[in-house]
């Protein structure tokens, strides 16, 4: 029973109502698509998609993809997708696939802002969480194994500028995927940094690889950080889901605590705040980019629901905004939303989709035959 | 025959089998279900299928979370017209080829390669096997090809039978009526047993060969059997044995005494009421009256009582409970179907011409009496039809009034006559010719609205089926089980065809075809009344009447 009443007021208590009320700001919004469009001029929503399939004992194939749904008021929207396909080990194989995704996305959206394609970006999910990212390997079992030392990130560091040397920044991973020549300078590397592997030190080659990995995606997005401050482009991501609790320092999650006491179109006052990025990306993504980049990324951050009945999103927009920017922002994106969500992220949903099946017709169309996964002799 | 790149309707995906394909179609092509196509094959040749589904949809509005029209509204705004997608299954049909003897199909042991092709089958193509260079009976134009005229085997119509299903309305008596014209001009030969007088006024169309003569209907009394006399009085040996046996000694006294021309004053001394001259009916009654009286009279000395020269009833003495019950039965009889029974009226056979169809009005009929004209005349037809080509066979002289065959019978509201839940004289009548019609050239056209109603079995050997819109799942299953050429897909479609769109399949079409049925150019007149029209002019007809009006007119 006491197990029940502590779930019971984790879930249903009100402790939070009166300060998240009161934060709550009601938006009226009458926009309709083609003004909210209007006012925007262009908007790019991105996303990704990825697929893994068992390919042979202990190796996955993983497809990942990212897409962009331009919007411009009286024209077809401009559809633009970008994929990798390559091979993976088991271990940790979804994270680290993920990983890639995140790394394309943030590509795919730097394309649209260094090409001016849109005035407003908008990413599915964090942009925070991207920044704060950890390599997926950090926290395999930890205290049985020692973990990168900080000698060892600089040499990572600089075995990725090796590695990038000559390759344009938006490409080590498709690069990785798709060249095994390329995929073994990256291992080597990883070698060269922990030194010749025995039992314990195979794993360090595995953080190693996941740290390079890391690099990349950290880069990317520092790299859209600049296009998009460098060319005037608002950059927003909006997330459906979010365990974030910095808001309203609750047990239960900012979204959850919106969802349980508002009602109707509406938003959390904003908060501002500068994220931390990790010093060696920060330094990796300087050197690659020509710019000194130092300190934190300045967000601004709160929850908003776009539509009545609608979920509350996540709502992040890079840079400070003022209240004013804000509200302007918000009766935009709620124009342009069905059912509460901006169309354009649903738009590149559907576009970067990447179906088990379409992963498996893809490769069977290139001629790829799988092998024994060891579960035939479960009838599988 | 070689395909033209504009018509190319899309590409073969996965999975393939020798006998189904789904193909997604080009930009900007929506598939009709019913159409023809041909899907390329290994060797630069193609094979004719027809798409029995489509599925279409938007890149844009898909999605179940899509939940109300503002939300896809909103979207259009957003995007613009969206853009559509198809994708269709095929029925493989089977390699179009040529042969000494003209058009055949054969289906390929291969499955079509992913990737392959899928084009408008060639309208030549289609014409070869809808059109074939013989007689036939066209019946319409592909549905989704005008161009293609679609003419049915008349040999196959006739020897594998044919049933024409559909709900009221969809265009039934309109098809049967464009068939027997045709099938007139071919110098064949109808019998239509009309049960609602749809076709009472039927004329054929400006310059259409043939004739048509309506039949009120009747039975000639003395041409019924034993049987079909036990039948109609509900009489059966196994049931009531000594009833039955003494029906047949009447039958067989009453024909004696008209063999001897003594059958009428035998009749008038019985005081049979309403007497009709040589009807055998009448001297039944007269006979058991007779013998009833002797009976009551104490006059039988011996175990046979004297009629007229010298024909006589045997009778046992319980003999007198017996023959009430049958003069009560045969009166009854006599007095029910007064209309039906005739001893004068002529056999409807023997009205059978080539070039003509006998439309038999049952639309005074009750369904009992109907039941009876219709079995009898299917009876007695199959039988002459028999003795017909039993003669041919032996070498022999055919009777002089023998019908001539082959000979189609279209029976309309078939359910009615054939249920399949109670025992009909029809019911027994058109089995058997269902089962023996095509060796002796005597085939049956069913028509009805109800094909779940109809014998399964009667039903299922109608081989060839028209099947025009039939909303009824049940009726739609029933067909299904029925046919054997009609896929599930195709089932799918039929509550949606429109009035005179049919699906047509059996061994007198080589495919499954879907058809617009030509609309008949005579006129049945027995059409349905056109209410408002009808009310129309009564109105103006009691205008011109002097009227009271208002209330004094209601109570008088």
């Amino acid at each position: 029973m006491e197990a029940r009443t502590h779930i019971e007021r984790a879930l249903y208590s009100d402790l939070e109502a009166p300060v998240v009320r009161a934060s709550w700001k009601p938006l009226e919004s009458t926009l309709s698509p083609t003004e909210s469009l209007e006012r925007a001029g262009s908007v790019a929503g991105i996303d990704g998609g990825s697929a893994l399939e068992e390919a042979n004992l202990g190796q996955k194939v993983f497809a990942v993809s990212s897409a962009a749904a331009v919007f411009k008021a009286g024209f077809r929207p401009e559809e633009l997708r970008v994929y990798q396909v390559g091979v993976i080990d088991f271990f940790k194989a979804e994270d680290r696939v993920r990983i890639y995704r995140e790394a394309l996305e943030a590509r795919m959206a730097s394309y649209v802002a260094v090409t001016g394609l849109a005035d407003l970006i908008l990413l599915d999910g964090s942009i925070e969480a991207n920044l704060i990212a950890e390599p997926v390997f950090k926290a395999v079992l930890p205290g049985r194994y020692a973990s990168l030392d900080e000698e060892e990130r600089e040499a990572i560091l600089r075995e990725f500028e090796k590695v990038m040397g000559g390759i344009p920044l938006h490409s080590i991973l498709r690069v990785v995927a798709a060249s095994p020549a390329v995929q073994k300078e990256v291992e080597e590397a990883a070698y060269r940094i922990v030194g010749e592997a025995d039992e314990g030190e195979c794993r360090k080659s595995l953080l190693a690889v996941s740290a390079l990995e890391r690099l990349e995606q950290g880069v990317s997005i520092m790299a859209l950080i600049s296009a998009a401050k460098a060319s005037g482009v608002t950059l927003v991501s909006v997330a459906k889901r979010s365990s974030a609790k910095s808001h309203f320092r609750s047990v239960r999650p900012d979204i959850a605590l919106v969802q349980r006491f508002t009602r109707g179109p509406g938003y959390t006052k904003p908060v501002v705040q500068d994220v931390h990025v990790s010093n060696y990306i920060l330094r990796a993504a300087s050197r690659l980019l020509g710019n000194e980049l130092k300190g934190g990324v300045t967000l601004t951050t709160l929850y908003a629901r776009l539509a009545e009945g609608a979920a509350p999103l996540r709502i992040e927009l890079l840079g400070a905004l003022n209240e004013s920017e804000i509200k302007d922002l918000l009766e935009t994106l709620s124009g342009m939303s069905v059912w509460g969500y901006p169309y354009p992220l649903r738009r590149a949903h559907e576009l970067a989709k990447i179906g088990r099946a379409d992963l498996e017709a893809g490769l069977r169309a290139i001629g790829f035959l799988p092998e024994m996964t060891g579960r035939e002799a479960l009838g599988e | 025959m070689s395909l033209r790149p504009s018509d190319r309707l899309g590409t073969v995906v996965e999975v393939t089998t020798p006998i189904q394909v789904e193909f997604v179609a080009e930009e900007g092509v929506t598939p009709e279900v019913g159409d023809y196509v041909a899907v390329v094959h290994e060797g630069g040749s193609w094979i004719l299928g027809m798409i029995t589904h489509v599925e279409r949809g938007s890149r844009e509005l898909s999605g179940r979370s899509l939940l109300s029209a503002s939300e896809a509204d909103r979207i259009i705004e957003l995007v613009g017209e969206p853009r559509q997608w198809a994708r269709a299954k095929v029925k493989l049909l089977g390699r179009v080829e040529e042969g000494p003897s003209g058009v055949s199909l054969v289906l390929p042991r291969t499955p079509p390669p992913s990737g392959a092709g899928v084009y408008r089958a060639p309208a030549q193509s289609l014409r070869a096997v809808f059109s074939p260079d013989c007689p036939g009976v066209p019946i319409g134009s592909l549905l989704t090809r005008r161009e293609v005229r679609v003419l049915l085997d008349p040999n196959e119509m006739i020897s594998r039978h044919l049933a024409v299903l559909a709900v009221t309305g969809a265009g039934k008596s309109n098809a049967v009526a464009v068939i027997v014209e045709k099938l007139l001009e071919l110098n064949g030969v109808v019998l239509l047993f009309d049960l609602h007088s749809e076709y009472s006024g039927m004329t054929l169309s400006p310059g259409a060969r043939g004739e048509v003569v309506t039949l009120d209907p009747k039975i000639n009394v003395n041409s019924l059997s034993l049987s079909e006399f036990s039948y109609l009085l509900g009489i059966s040996y196994e049931k009531a044995a000594r009833q039955y046996i003494y029906l047949r000694r009447l039958w067989r006294a009453a024909w004696d005494l008209r063999g001897k021309d003594l059958l009428d004053s035998v009749v008038r001394e019985a005081g049979v009421e309403d007497p009709e001259p040589g009807n055998i009916l009448d001297g039944m009654i007269a006979i058991a009256q007779i013998a009833k009286d002797a009976i009551e009279s104490g006059e039988e000395a011996s175990s046979a009582v004297p009629i007229a020269g010298g024909v006589s009833l045997v009778v046992d003495k319980d003999a007198k409970n017996s023959l009430y019950g049958l003069i009560s039965r045969l009166t009854h009889l006599k007095e029910s179907k007064r209309q039906l029974l005739s001893a004068t009226a002529p056999e409807i056979i023997s009205t059978l011409e080539n070039g003509r169809v006998v439309v038999v009005d049952m639309g005074p009929l009750g369904e009992d009496a109907a039941d009876v004209l219709v079995g009898h005349t299917l009876t007695t037809l199959l039988a002459r039809a028999k003795e017909v080509i039993s003669a041919r066979r032996s070498g022999e002289q055919p009777p002089e009034d023998a019908p001539p065959l082959p000979v189609m019978v279209v029976l309309e509201e078939a359910h009615i006559l054939i249920p399949n839940d109670r025992d009909t004289y029809t019911r027994y009548a058109a089995s058997r010719v269902a089962r023996e019609g095509r060796k002796f050239g005597v085939g049956l056209t069913l028509v009805s609205q109800r094909p779940k109603r109809l014998d399964p079995d009667v039903l299922s050997q109608m081989v060839n089926k028209i099947i025009l819109k039939v909303v009824e799942p049940e009726d739609q299953a029933y067909v299904r089980r029925a046919t054997e050429f009609l896929s599930e897909d195709l089932v799918r479609y039929l509550p949606s065809l429109n009035v005179g769109e049919a699906v047509i399949v059996g061994p007198m079409v080589r495919l499954p075809a879907i058809v617009k049925v030509d609309l008949f150019g005579g006129g049945r007149g027995g059409e349905s009344l056109r209410a408002t029209e009808e009310w129309a002019r009564a109105a103006s007809s009691s205008r011109s009447q002097p009227s009271r009006g208002g209330y004094d007119e209601l109570v008088g």
